[in-house]
């Protein structure tokens, strides 16, 4: 009988598959939060949970993200390693003090003494018309903010570990999944949802980025969907001559800006591309990074794209307009190789 | 000897339905319950396992409307791709 | 009930080291802050929350508890912290800034964390409730028979966190006690003013919990209710709320004018003062004599002045060590 030695998951399955994995090896791993439980989660990141750990282990919440997140970090305080789910990060402002002030800060006010060894998961991101209070990506306002890991998988791979590895890490961990690269049925088709995810558990490291594409002519670095359409850009640059990089952050606290230098090094051009609000952001942050670390290496003044700063509107027309996409992402990269 | 693997019934109203993801590809091995596609019928999302041992071949393309009960793809055995 | 004299013995000890402790902090703070107040200046810069008067409510709750039970608290939280029995000198030591202090320096005065005793306190309205409801169902799921308390004022209760976190401490039946000290003003609002019921207690019903009224400031009417409400926690029959009508002889911060209390108010809370009247009450009923509490007074102090002093002798933190303990 011919066995599998290699098989493929779509984004969705592979975080339900690192939750369900690390639950059998470590009783202390817990979920909870609205509709985990008998839905699966909105996105299906606890799919099949319920069935196989049952209601103790798989806990349906009421709407009470200050409850249940603060419930969350009473539990890790006190020997339980709890996930929880925020079902739309948009959400945070009902429970941002539990989050910020609480979740990121015991550890640093106790001076090292109590860790609270947590993941909040949470769903991000647009373009299919779920509109301003449901289609934000907001890793700029969390990174920004001290005390916590946050981390943006990609792809099926990274997504499956860097949940096993958010689990085991004894810090606060936001896991961010852009509902975009999840490869939902009900979401239009993304053929860059499903790749091969190896069985058996395995950890990604939090706080290192990944070349998603080698390239010599100009580095793009983004995280969450805008991967998917930096690959998508750099195959379009490649039928025009042009060889980009594609850094897949993964992490933006820690932020891997060894990579980010590495690479702006060898291209000397940098475009970063955010899918979170341009001022005070992501975008900013990296950009600041070459320039503090790699400014001799520049040959171009850093570029970048992210939302316009103006709240996601609802009509398609308007928020395709904006939101970073390949066509923008491979115009904006040769600008920079002719600038 | 192939074995189709087909679409499968999720709703009465007859609806075509799709294949959302493939986990293999043409010509992947597969054992008896591995997970080989996620179809989706209306908004009902399934996954689809496979039935025996063998070699997938065949595969709708995605979003391809497909019959409920029509092949998705078949599965073949080691022996017959010699 | 009958209470044990030791029980009796230790609340009173208890309530004068918590006082002298505080009325040894109210000094301490002004230094440096005269004559011109300067809230970033002197020994203890920042701000100051004291709970004179309030010792009834941290007292009566602790000869209750276990090794392990965990404790939330407020941004007024010697006296829970006390009463728990922290390491006076790690927690004076923090409360100055110092890095022998419980977070070296990191947490201060309303960010005291401790592991053992399991205790923790934070500077934001109610924000401790949920913490402890997390606490209970920890120790429900690893079989523990520990109990978790949340400790917190009549202002919190108009929170929404309250509202989330009894309503989850219901629905879970885990084994927490929510104690509220209403202490009569969020700092210069008066509780009728800004509660639409008569008493927080009246709230329980509405999350499916009992909710008992202490009515006055007395340790040992603490103890009994506190007593019920943790055995029922722990023998797995789910959450309580208490209310507490206490009294905070002070202002709500140090330096704060407190010109919105009445002298009339003022003056009744220092004639029913709980210290000496519960010192009268252990004498009148042949539990301690006066030479005894003189005795008890004198070890108290003693073990707040070495403390203090502790404090004070004791180095402050590298600067660059504000970089450390962000991440495990």
């Amino acid at each position: 009988m011919t066995t599998m030695t290699e098989r493929k998951l779509t984004t969705q399955k592979a975080i339900a598959e690192a939750i369900r994995q690390e639950m059998g090896r470590d009783n202390t791993v817990f979920v909870m939060g609205e509709d985990i439980g008998v839905y699966g989660g909105i996105f299906g990141a606890t799919e099949g949970l319920l069935d196989e750990f049952g209601p103790e282990r798989v806990m349906d919440t009421p709407i009470s993200e200050t409850g249940f997140i603060g419930a969350a970090v009473g539990a890790a305080i006190n020997g339980m390693r709890p996930i929880a789910e925020l079902m739309f990060i948009d959400f945070f402002g009902v429970c941002m003090d539990q989050i910020y002030n609480n979740m990121a800060k015991v550890h640093y006010f106790s001076g090292g003494n109590i860790p609270v060894p947590m993941v909040l998961m949470t769903a991000a991101g647009g373009g299919y018309s779920d509109a301003g209070q449901h289609s934000q990506t907001l890793w700029g306002t969390f990174a920004h903010l001290p005390g916590m890991k946050v981390v943006v998988p990609s792809n099926p791979y990274d997504a499956k570990g860097l949940m096993v590895s958010a689990i085991r890490d004894d810090n606060p961990v936001l896991y961010i999944f852009h509902k975009g690269v999840l490869g939902l049925g009900w979401m239009t088709n993304n053929p860059r949802a499903t790749g091969m995810v190896p069985e058996d558990p395995y950890t990604v490291p939090i706080g290192k980025a990944a070349i998603a594409r080698e390239g010599s002519d100009v580095t793009v670095a983004t995280v969450g969907l805008s991967v998917h359409r930096a690959l998508d850009a750099a195959d379009q640059l490649e039928a025009d001559g042009i060889s980009a990089e594609v850094i897949d952050l993964r992490s933006l606290v820690p932020l891997d800006r060894e990579a980010i230098l590495d690479s702006v090094r060898k291209t000397h051009r940098l475009l970063v591309v955010d899918e979170d609000y341009r001022s005070y952001g992501m975008t900013g942050e990296v950009i600041t990074t070459a320039v503090e670390g790699a400014f001799d290496a520049l040959e171009a003044p850093p570029a970048r794209i992210a939302i316009p700063d103006v709240p996601i509107p609802y009509s398609r027309v308007l928020e395709q307009f904006v939101l970073p996409d390949a066509g923008k992402i491979a115009g904006a990269a040769k600008t920079l190789i002719t600038a | 000897m192939a074995i189709e693997v087909l679409m499968p019934f999720i709703t009465d109203g007859g609806e075509e339905g799709v294949v959302t993801a493939w986990m293999v590809d043409e010509g992947s091995s597969v054992a008896t319950g591995a997970l080989i596609a996620e179809v989706q019928v209306e908004k009902v999302s399934q996954d689809v396992l496979a039935p025996v041992d063998g070699v997938v071949i065949g595969l709708v393309p995605i979003n391809h409307p497909t019959a409920q009960g029509a092949p998705i793809c078949r599965i073949v055995g080691m022996d017959e791709l010699m | 009930m009958e209470i044990p004299r030791q029980h009796l013995v230790d609340m009173y000890a208890t309530m004068v080291k918590i006082r002298y402790f505080e009325e040894q902090l109210r000094q301490i703070y002004f230094e440096g802050k005269q004559p011109v107040f300067d809230i970033a200046a002197g020994t203890v810069p920042g701000e100051m929350h004291l709970a004179a008067g309030q010792e009834p409510v941290a007292v009566g709750v602790m000869p209750h508890l276990a090794p392990g039970d965990a404790i939330t608290a407020t941004h007024r939280p010697h006296h829970v912290a006390i009463a728990q029995g922290m390491d006076l000198k790690r927690m004076a030591a923090e409360i100055f800034g110092k890095d022998t202090g419980l977070g070296h320096g990191k947490g201060g005065h309303m960010h005291l964390f401790s592991a053992e005793p399991n205790f923790g306190c934070s500077g934001i309205i109610g924000e401790g409730l949920p913490v402890a409801v997390g606490a209970a169902l920890a120790f429900k799921k690893l079989g523990k028979a520990n109990v978790a308390l949340s400790f917190f004022g009549e202002g919190a209760a108009n929170q929404g966190a309250f509202h989330e976190a009894l309503n989850l401490a219901a629905i879970w039946k885990v084994p927490v006690v929510f104690i509220c000290e209403d202490n009569a003003y969020a700092i210069s609002v008066p509780k009728q003013a800004v509660t639409a019921v008569a008493d927080n207690s009246d709230r329980a019903s509405a999350y499916g919990m009992p909710g008992v009224l202490v009515p006055e400031n007395d340790p040992v009417a603490v103890y009994e209710v506190a007593g019920e409400a943790i055995a029922r926690a722990r023998a797995g029959d789910g959450p309580s709320l208490i209310e507490i009508k206490t009294d905070r002889l002070w202002g709500h911060f140090e330096g704060d004018m407190d010109a919105y209390r009445s002298d009339e108010f003022k003056t009744a809370m220092a004639d029913r003062d709980a210290i000496a009247v519960f010192g009268a009450k252990l004498d009148a009923d042949g539990v301690l004599t006066v030479g005894e509490r003189e005795a008890l007074d004198k070890e108290m102090h003693a073990e707040v002045d070495e403390a203090i002093g502790f404090a004070r002798s004791s180095p402050d933190p590298k600067p660059e060590d504000a970089l450390l303990h962000v991440f495990a």
